[in-house]
């Protein structure tokens, strides 16, 4: 069904999604579009291409191509490509025009590897989705390159990041989480999807611990949890109180405990708070505010444009599925403060003096750079502070 | 754009984050992006930049309204809550389709006959961004701009003005043409992107003349020509000192002004300015990249031709604008390499086969190739005539410093 914005912008797509998952890893991707898309991934939704030479190209499909088949050039095309760059893996991305003629993008990279010999696979974003869906599509796939990757020592004790990414944190995150785990004497295998490499991916398999940092992440934690049983923990290392708290819990399951953590108190009446993001850095906040004095009897609620998963929502969390409905639940709602991206505030029902902004790039994109949270840090104790601010002033 | 340079079209994008881009906007229009939600994300965020986020809105179309093959009844649905909802009721409304509409093959004149019946009071127009009908006969870009001056009412009385089209930017104010209309009486000079009010925007049209200031302004020349009966010369092309003089030729034949006076000293002047420059570059090879210079083919010959070392020109296919140029340059200079525009060939181990010791045109293709020395021109903006000419000539004079 279409939608209508008014407001705030279009967000990261899924394409943007995967191809930021698998910007740090040794692959060739093409994105297969005409040249918006892979001007909204490069110039609009990742930082790091202005400091990162990658190997990240456009087809710059034509109508043509669309009526006389894509695969022909873009095999030939990409196989030299390949070739000249001395590409390992090549990676083949959906868009909306190959979304609409039914573009077969698995058969697409068959097609390739068979050409090149270089192992090529195709992702089947499509334009349409939003950014965290082609994250989880991306990572089946360094899944798949973990499962083949060379293991490291599964000895040592070792604890994995996932869901860090450029869409939900600052680009400074990967260096302030290793920071943070170093000064607590906790070794990290791989991070997902900033800091991560090629040596890393085998990590993936064989941790004692997954924590995830984004929803994106708990996505990818689930899937190695099925897969090797792995067990995790969601925190997104924004609040002092929060880090200290799971970090405390990391220790106490690499020394074999189970995954259960003593959550503040949960209140259903007093103030309503409502934070509008990502679902873990939301959790994260909503844990943080409830942990500030005089605040244990209020309501808060996370809402998120980019899905929740059921295992880590409260009563009264939303999934919003477009503009209009969180107009609707600002307006039923009652919330007397709401966090969110900054551009919110141009919905005419926010009110400045109850807001407290906390900057999500897949809604901003490259508006606020710089400001985003980021894992590792106590950037979000001064977000709780704020709202208690403005709670003591209602 | 015409032949094709090299056949591998995969491209490498720099990302566009050095050169601020301005928005059109007519006053009192509102702009309905309708597509996939990612086609429109770059362009919302542009109009955040531009300041100009209040003037847009997105419908994001689903893959199942794209499988019913017509979204025409959501966009009259859109339309019917922007009017409800945005703080004046638009009197233009620009909607813009992407490339998955030419899949679908909406008729755009039909679209904007029923949303004109569905909405008399206000007016429409179909832009489109959609780069997968880039070709030699149709450049999206163009016929917007084209588009942006349908609305201009036919048959006003004729001032003095100067109508500009084509251009992002202004006249430098140390361009000489602003000394020589003001001796000719000529002025006020009109430019969409100055509109403040839709009376303005109608006095585009009351202009006595028009520059194409760029040759992405063709479509939009001929539209208000035909529109307002105003005649138009092109910009001279290509930073020669030649082109600038017939130029001003033509313009004062046009206005029925006398040439101006200095002509000769200003060609001659710029004649000596590209011999400085060069002899001031002697030690450099030049690469002039199709971002910087729009007619870099042009630019090229212009700098063979006064002593320059050009080893490469970027370009994304050969114009018929171009076309003469293209000849001269494959005839004359054949050991000058033309390559593909953001080729992912940038990426190789050595690049383009470049000397690094090189100095670019153009900035964005500095960096892709790992230049360190580079004349910051983009879209030949802020240069126009003789000015443009002196402009450039101190910009190689320092990047060769």
């Amino acid at each position: 069904m279409s939608t209508l914005s008014l407001f705030l912008p279009p967000f990261a797509s899924d394409y943007t999604g995967a191809a930021s998952a698998l910007f740090e890893l040794d692959c060739l991707v093409a994105i297969n579009d005409g040249s918006c898309c892979t001007s909204n991934f490069a110039s609009y939704d990742e930082p790091r291409w202005q400091s990162m030479r990658k190997q990240t190209l456009c087809t710059n499909l034509r109508m043509k191509d669309t009526v006389f088949g894509i695969d022909e050039r873009i095999v030939e095309q990409l196989g030299e490509a390949a070739r000249e760059l001395d590409a390992h893996r090549i990676v083949v991305l959906g868009t909306p025009v190959p979304a609409v003629i039914g573009t077969d993008m698995a058969g697409l990279a068959a097609e390739l590897e068979d050409a090149t010999g270089i192992p090529s696979f195709g992702i089947d974003t499509t334009g349409f989705s939003t950014y965290e869906s082609g994250i989880d599509k991306a990572f089946d796939l360094v899944l798949e390159l973990a499962k083949h990757a060379d293991a490291p020592d599964c000895g040592e004790s070792f604890v994995n990041i996932l869901g860090a990414t450029p869409l939900d944190f600052g680009t400074d995150s990967a260096r302030m989480l290793s920071s943070l785990f170093e000064q607590e004497g906790i070794a990290i295998g791989a991070q997902a999807f900033m800091g991560i490499d090629e040596a890393s991916l085998g990590a993936l398999r064989c941790a004692s611990c997954n924590i995830a940092i984004s929803y994106a992440g708990i996505s990818a934690a689930q899937k190695i949890e099925q897969e090797f049983g792995t067990p995790y923990l969601a925190c997104s290392f924004t609040t002092s109180q929060e880090t200290r708290a799971t970090l405390d819990l990391v220790r106490r399951i690499m020394n074999g405990a189970q995954p259960v953590r003593h959550e503040p108190t949960r209140a259903t009446s007093g103030r309503r708070i409502l934070i509008v993001g990502d679902q873990v850095i939301g959790n994260s906040l909503r844990n943080a505010i409830r942990r500030q004095p005089g605040l244990t009897n209020v309501t808060i609620h996370v809402a998120s444009f980019f899905g929740l998963h059921r295992r880590h929502e409260e009563n009264g969390d939303t999934s919003l599925s477009s503009e209009s409905h969180l107009a609707r639940l600002l307006k039923e709602g009652g919330y007397d403060v709401v966090v969110g991206d900054p551009l919110l505030l141009r919905m005419p029902m926010l009110d400045e003096g109850r807001f407290v902004s906390l900057v999500h790039p897949a809604v901003s994109s490259r508006l606020y750079r710089g400001q985003e949270p980021r894992a590792g840090s106590r950037d979000l104790d001064d977000k709780a502070k704020a709202v208690s601010d403005i709670v003591a002033r209602l | 754009m015409g032949e094709e340079i090299t056949k591998n079209s995969l491209a490498f994008h720099t990302g566009h984050n050095l050169h601020a881009k301005n928005t059109v906007r007519i006053p009192e229009s509102h702009t309905l992006h309708v597509g996939p939600a990612a086609c429109a994300r770059r362009h919302a965020i542009k109009a955040f930049e531009n300041h100009d986020a209040a003037n847009v809105s997105h419908l994001a179309v689903s893959e199942e309204d794209l499988a019913a093959g017509s979204y025409e009844d959501r966009i009259i649905e859109a339309v019917a809550t922007l009017n409800e909802t945005l703080p004046a009721k638009p009197r233009l409304y620009f909607i813009c389709l992407k490339c998955v509409d030419d899949l679908i093959g909406t008729d755009g004149e039909a679209m904007v006959e029923t949303l004109e019946k569905a909405f008399p009071e206000q007016r429409f127009a179909i832009t489109r961004i959609d780069p997968i009908m880039l070709s030699d006969t149709r450049s999206p870009s163009e016929q917007n701009k084209a588009t942006h001056y349908r609305f201009i009412e036919p048959n006003q009385p004729h001032d003095n003005g100067v109508t500009l089209i084509g251009s992002y930017t202004d006249i430098p104010t140390d361009c000489e043409l602003r000394d020589v209309l003001a001796s000719w009486n000529m002025g006020p000079i009109r430019r969409i992107l100055d509109c403040k009010t839709y009376a303005d925007y109608q006095d585009l049209g009351k202009s006595r003349i028009a520059i194409m200031a760029s040759p992405m302004g063709m479509r939009a020349a001929k539209e208000l020509s035909s529109i307002a009966d105003m005649p138009c010369r092109k910009a001279p092309l290509g930073y020669s000192p030649q082109a600038a003089a017939r130029f001003y030729g033509e313009l004062a034949e046009l206005c029925g002004k006398p040439r101006p006076a200095n002509l000769a000293q200003w060609k001659a002047a710029a004649e000596s300015a590209l011999e400085t420059a060069a002899v001031a570059a002697a030690e450099f090879e030049f690469a002039v990249d199709s971002s910087a210079s729009l007619q870099s083919f042009m630019l090229a010959k212009t700098m063979l031709e006064h002593g320059f070392k050009v080893s490469c020109i970027t370009t994304k296919g050969v114009t018929e604008l171009e076309r003469e140029a293209y000849d001269w340059i494959v005839e004359n200079a054949p050991d000058v390499r033309i390559v593909r525009t953001h080729s992912y060939q940038a990426l190789t181990k050595d690049g383009y086969g470049l000397n690094e010791n090189l100095i670019a045109i153009g900035s964005d293709f500095a960096r892709m190739i790992g230049a360190k020395r580079s004349v910051d021109l983009w879209h030949d903006e802020g240069v126009f005539a003789f000015q443009g000419i002196f402009k450039l000539c101190r910009m190689i004079e320092e990047a060769a410093r």
